[in-house]
């Protein structure tokens, strides 16, 4: 007797520490996004995750995450293909696809482009069922996405893969009884092993029954249904150190940010940043570095074209020049922005620092300024300290001036594009300039007769002008 | 003479007619095989089959794909055939570490398919490909049993998938393998 309640005892601790590992049943944030544009392509799921013994052999039952549960014994909806297709009543109802399937797949033909679900980090490898295979690991989850039966790979190993990238192309890879047909199979991993790590379904569970399968971790997709609409953070307030904004992700400015001195935000490629009103405040440094396939957005709240209808007030509202006030660099303040769209700030701005307009402010500091795009605003820069470089930029469509300087040194704007190949206008430096309107004290000369930051996919802006 | 003549192409007619009929089966002949010749490797399959390199510059694993019915046509989801009647053999090119021997890289390959596919293995057998070492397996690949056999040379495996939902057709992928050759 004492024997046996000092190993029911032992039983339970070593059960209890055991459930820490084994029943890991912590939700994770929800930050997946589809994997197939739906933009282009009509998304049909085909095959659910089973709850029920996922990744294994067939057992005769098939669980969706809603607790719906199709059974061999209510009949075969397809006996001829041998998956496991079950009806949830005897002889009919829904019909559950397929026993032991532990991801989701999509149609999707041949050559559809495969896009990340979050940023990860890419690995590649191929089974004989699963065919052309990518791991994306997604560190700061905790989890991997898996997508199978790929045509090709567009990256290589170890490369780093952004939201909503196209990083694959669908196909039909896998030996004949895996894939019968053109289709992605979208996988989760709880962890980053490929071999050890357990399945997991997105949805979560929502059934009234206990999970089948023990390792739920919640809903993971960004929204119900699933859709492209990346994560959004609020922000506000002073950002005292040193903090990263994450590549795709949409950060909202509540009313303002100040980045204080001796501290840097570095935004990521992929970061779409939009702004209530307000602004942001620069003592410290700003590290706002996009790349050409990814690049970073500084916008209004109501701005739907990027991201996503965030406000989600659908089309009530439009955007606007001078929606918010814009980015501030102050004297001990660097910013360092590369390919970036700024667009529809420049709020007129009466504080301590005098009058403001521009979507780039500043009262001192040092700013630079490559490959991006500024316009649509109020007014583009504003200078009225410090120093400013831009480069290989467009500045075009701003309502007053692309760039207006009052400080004591001389704006370096050349090689930019003005909207027009004629140039910015300056009434005695260049009168017949049709482009946005610049101010003294800007060197302006020589300037872009091509728009060299192509707007989409490529191409130049119209001989109109740019948009 | 007249009448030999006669029956000679009579016989020849009958011949044509074999031909003709054996070429229309579901089960292809010998007779029926033509080569096919990659950058790497040459291997017979039936002439009214389809054959697919996969271009240079196009990252894949899979190197070649056969099959009998023409995927460009079935690659649209617009398109959607009785699968049943499909058989498809891949042929996919890894690398092998060095330093790794051929046995335990198929350990690791085959824990890797079972994590995701529940792939098992039904029957092993060493076999020899072209005068290199090889595994002959039979995998259950989903719905399929399959021969699949791995071939080991230098630092990559070879592997050419078998699958048929009419088990006839794996004559086609037991008469690829044996006619499989390295052209270097």
């Amino acid at each position: 007797m004492r024997t046996f309640s000092y190993h029911k005892t032992l039983f339970v601790v070593i059960a209890s520490f055991l459930s820490l590992f084994v029943f890991h049943n912590a939700l994770a944030s929800q930050y997946l996004t589809l994997p197939l544009n739906p933009a282009s392509t009509t998304i049909v799921v085909n095959s659910i995750f089973d709850h029920t013994a996922p990744g294994s052999s067939a057992d005769g039952n098939v669980t969706r995450f809603d607790g719906a549960v199709g059974l061999l014994a209510n009949g075969d909806c397809a006996p001829s293909n041998s998956l496991g297709e079950y009806y949830t009543q005897p002889g009919g109802g829904e019909c559950l696809v397929y026993d032991g399937h532990n991801g989701i797949d999509y149609s999707a033909s041949i050559g559809t482009d495969v896009l990340a679900a979050a940023p990860g980090t890419a690995e590649e490898y191929f089974t004989n069922c699963g065919g052309n295979t990518v791991r994306l690991q997604h560190t700061g989850e905790g989890h991997s996405t898996l997508y199978a039966h790929l045509s090709q790979f567009l990256f290589s190993i170890g490369a780093s893969v952004d939201r909503s990238e196209v990083f694959a192309l669908s196909g039909n890879t896998a030996g004949m009884g895996c894939s019968t047909g053109p289709h992605l199979h979208f996988g989760v991993i709880d962890g980053f092993s490929t071999v050890s790590s357990n399945r997991i379904d997105p949805y979560g569970w929502s059934g009234t029954t206990t999970d089948p399968w023990p390792y739920n971790q919640g809903y993971l997709w960004t929204t119900n249904p699933p859709s492209l609409t990346p994560p959004v953070i609020y922000v506000s307030g002073t950002i005292s150190q040193d903090t990263t904004w994450e590549s795709g992700n949409v950060y909202v400015i509540q009313s303002s940010v100040t980045v204080s001195a001796s501290t840097t935000l570095t935004i990521k490629p992929g970061v779409v940043v939009k702004f209530n009103s307000g602004a942001m405040y620069v003592f410290g440094t700003l590290d706002a570095q996009g790349v050409a396939t990814n690049t970073i957005y500084f916008t209004s709240l109501q701005d739907d074209s990027v991201a996503g209808d965030t406000n989600g007030d659908g089309s009530v509202t439009t955007p606007a020049q001078s929606d918010y006030y814009g980015i501030f660099v102050y004297d001990t303040g660097t910013a360092t922005i590369n390919q970036a769209r700024l667009r529809y700030g420049g709020k007129f701005s009466n504080d301590a620092g005098g009058l403001f307009n521009g979507v780039l402010r500043l009262g001192g500091g040092t700013a630079t300024v490559t490959n991006s795009v500024i316009n649509k605003n109020n007014y583009g820069v504003y200078q009225k300290g410090g120093s400013i470089t831009i480069l290989r930029s467009s500045i075009y469509n701003n309502s007053n001036y692309g760039i207006y300087n009052v400080s004591l040194s001389i704006a370096n704007a050349i090689n930019n594009y003005w909207g027009h190949a004629s140039g910015p206008y300056h009434p005695t430096l260049n009168p017949n300039g049709t482009g946005d309107i610049v101010s003294n004290d800007v060197d302006f000369i020589p300037w872009l007769t091509k728009n060299p930051t192509p707007i989409g996919s490529g191409g130049q802006c119209p001989p109109t002008g740019c948009p | 003479m007249k009448k030999f003549l006669k029956i000679l192409t009579g016989i020849v007619a009958s011949v044509f007619i074999i031909m003709i009929a054996r070429a229309m089966a579901s089960t292809p002949n010998l007779e029926n095989y033509i080569a096919h010749s990659s950058s790497e490797y040459s291997f017979q399959y039936p002439s009214t089959w389809f054959v697919n390199d996969t271009p240079s510059g196009v990252r894949s694993f899979v190197s070649t794909t056969i099959t009998n019915y023409d995927e460009a046509f079935y690659g649209s989801i617009n398109n959607k055939p009785d699968y049943t009647t499909l058989s498809k053999i891949t042929i996919v090119k890894l690398p092998k570490d060095k330093n790794q021997s051929f046995s335990a890289w198929l350990d690791a390959y085959i824990a890797l398919g079972k994590a995701d596919w529940g792939t098992t293995v039904l029957s092993a057998e060493p076999i020899s490909v072209d005068g290199y070492d090889a595994m002959l397996h039979t995998e259950q690949l989903g719905s399929l049993p399959s021969p699949v056999v791995y071939i080991h040379k230098g630092n990559f495996v070879y592997i050419v998938i078998g699958g048929a939902f009419d088990e006839k057709l794996n004559a086609v992928f037991y008469q690829l393998v044996e006619t499989f050759h390295f052209n270097s």
